[in-house]
């Protein structure tokens, strides 16, 4: 048998194996690496959520039963963030630095990108036991 | 005539259907090398190259990949909504500053003008491109039936307004319906500037804008309004639906530009639809890479003002 931390991560990757299928059936439309870009990007939102959700509920309700898994979704908000970022590096701009830096200063939108991911590293923490 | 945009693009330089209807699993085996070594060394990506060859969007992507605000904001979902739309028969009425107004039914306009091929790029203010040939023909051959007065300094389209088959008309306060756009005469009668009814050899489909379409290449996309029913000469800038919605954002010129950015994001580079993965976008370029037709237009113009 699988333990409940197996499960719940794997749970956390299968939109990856969604999205390595629609990219092997090519089922991301007319402008694919913007949907991936944009599907990566609202995971780690989600999981962000839900991470930031779980103390509230627990003050609220009492129930505990999330408290262990309040780490893994905080790590997964971090790993597809950086898959979001890696994807427009990579993917979209093809480490063309020059664009990006022009990107960069033109778009606004991306300084709250930037600024909301390198909030997080700075959030990464030693595993600590929750008690 | 067949009008080029580009004289520099020859036949030759064309990718190969076979090469170009496998370029996917192509780009599969590469990616998955790719990806491994790039990790290690952001060399092997090679993103400095404009390709400005005018390679062909594969049709079903640019059918499927629509902004039509009156059906839906989904640019998938306007195929399918758009079928719903009926085009025939179908009037355009031409009225204003002109000696001659006209309401002409579109079957027998297309009768007396003769139909050819354009193709262009396509530039969407959102940062994508696409390169598609029309069949089409120029504006300015309608605009002599109807004998443009003097005092016609510009030109402005309407959108069919049905709200039982555009469904956002009612419901939707995004833009004033029905969508308008506007040209200035010299633009309107460019020969660049064209009707479309066709692309890829085939009618129009409902979805990019039948059954007759505006297609100004070196501006950006929502310029080329769709599903035209009327066609005033003025003398004064007409109002047009995005530049009333937001003038900051979206310039009654609106000509492509990398040099001024759109408020909310850069107009630097586009993502050339069709392209592969760990493709690097492209430079956009001034007026859409038709500088050499079109900048005498604005030659004594601010472009940063004028947007």
């Amino acid at each position: 048998m699988l333990s409940k931390s197996t499960i719940a991560l794997i749970a956390c990757c299968l939109p990856l194996l969604f999205l390595g299928v629609d990219i092997a059936t090519d089922d991301l439309g007319g402008n694919p690496i913007q949907t991936l870009h944009i599907r990566v990007g609202d995971w780690s939102l989600r999981f962000l959520c839900l991470t930031l959700a779980i103390t509230p509920i627990q003050a609220i309700s009492k129930w505990r039963g999330m408290a262990n898994y309040r780490q893994l979704f905080g790590l997964c908000s971090f790993a597809y963030a950086s898959l979001h970022l890696l994807v427009y590096l990579l993917v979209d701009n093809s480490l063309n630095w020059r664009l990006i830096w022009i990107d960069l200063l033109e778009s606004p939108y991306i300084w709250f990108g930037v600024l909301g991911f390198s909030l997080s590293i700075f959030s990464i923490k030693k595993p600590k036991s929750s008690t | 005539m067949l009008i080029k945009s580009k004289p520099s693009i020859s036949e030759h330089e064309i990718t190969d259907p076979l090469i170009f209807s496998q370029r996917r699993q192509i780009i599969k085996a590469f990616a998955a090398t790719t990806l491994a070594s790039a990790t290690g060394i952001g060399k092997v990506f090679a993103g400095e190259t404009n390709d400005n060859r005018l390679t062909t969007t594969p049709a079903e992507v640019v059918k499927n990949y629509t902004n039509y605000y009156e059906f839906s904001f989904n640019k998938q979902d306007s195929t399918k909504l758009a079928q719903a739309l009926p085009i025939d028969p179908w009037n355009i009425e031409i009225s204003g500053e002109v000696e001659r107004p006209m309401r002409l039914n579109l079957e027998q306009l297309l009768k007396q003008q003769t139909i050819q091929d354009y193709v262009y790029r396509f530039r969407c203010v959102e940062a994508w491109s696409m390169v598609v040939p029309w069949q089409g023909f120029q504006l300015v051959n309608l605009l002599k039936l109807v004998k443009p007065l003097s005092s016609a300094r510009y030109v402005k389209f309407t959108t069919l307004f049905n709200p039982q088959a555009m469904p956002n008309q009612l419901t939707s306060s995004s833009l004033d319906w029905p969508y308008t756009e506007g040209l200035r005469i010299d633009e309107a009668t460019h020969p660049l500037t064209i009707l479309a009814v066709g692309m890829y050899g085939e009618s129009l489909p409902k979805q990019n804008g039948a059954p007759l379409r505006l297609i100004v290449p070196w501006k950006y996309g929502f310029k080329s309004i769709k599903a035209i029913v009327k066609i005033e000469l003025l003398k004064d800038q007409p109002n047009t639906a995005w530049n009333q919605a937001a003038p900051n954002e979206y310039g009654f010129y609106a000509n492509v530009n990398p040099a001024v950015a759109h408020p909310r994001w850069s107009q630097h580079s586009e993502r050339v639809l069709g392209s592969s993965f760990f493709t690097a976008r492209r430079e956009t370029e001034l007026f859409n890479g038709y500088g050499e037709q079109v900048a005498d237009l604005y030659r004594d113009m601010d472009l940063r003002r004028f947007i």
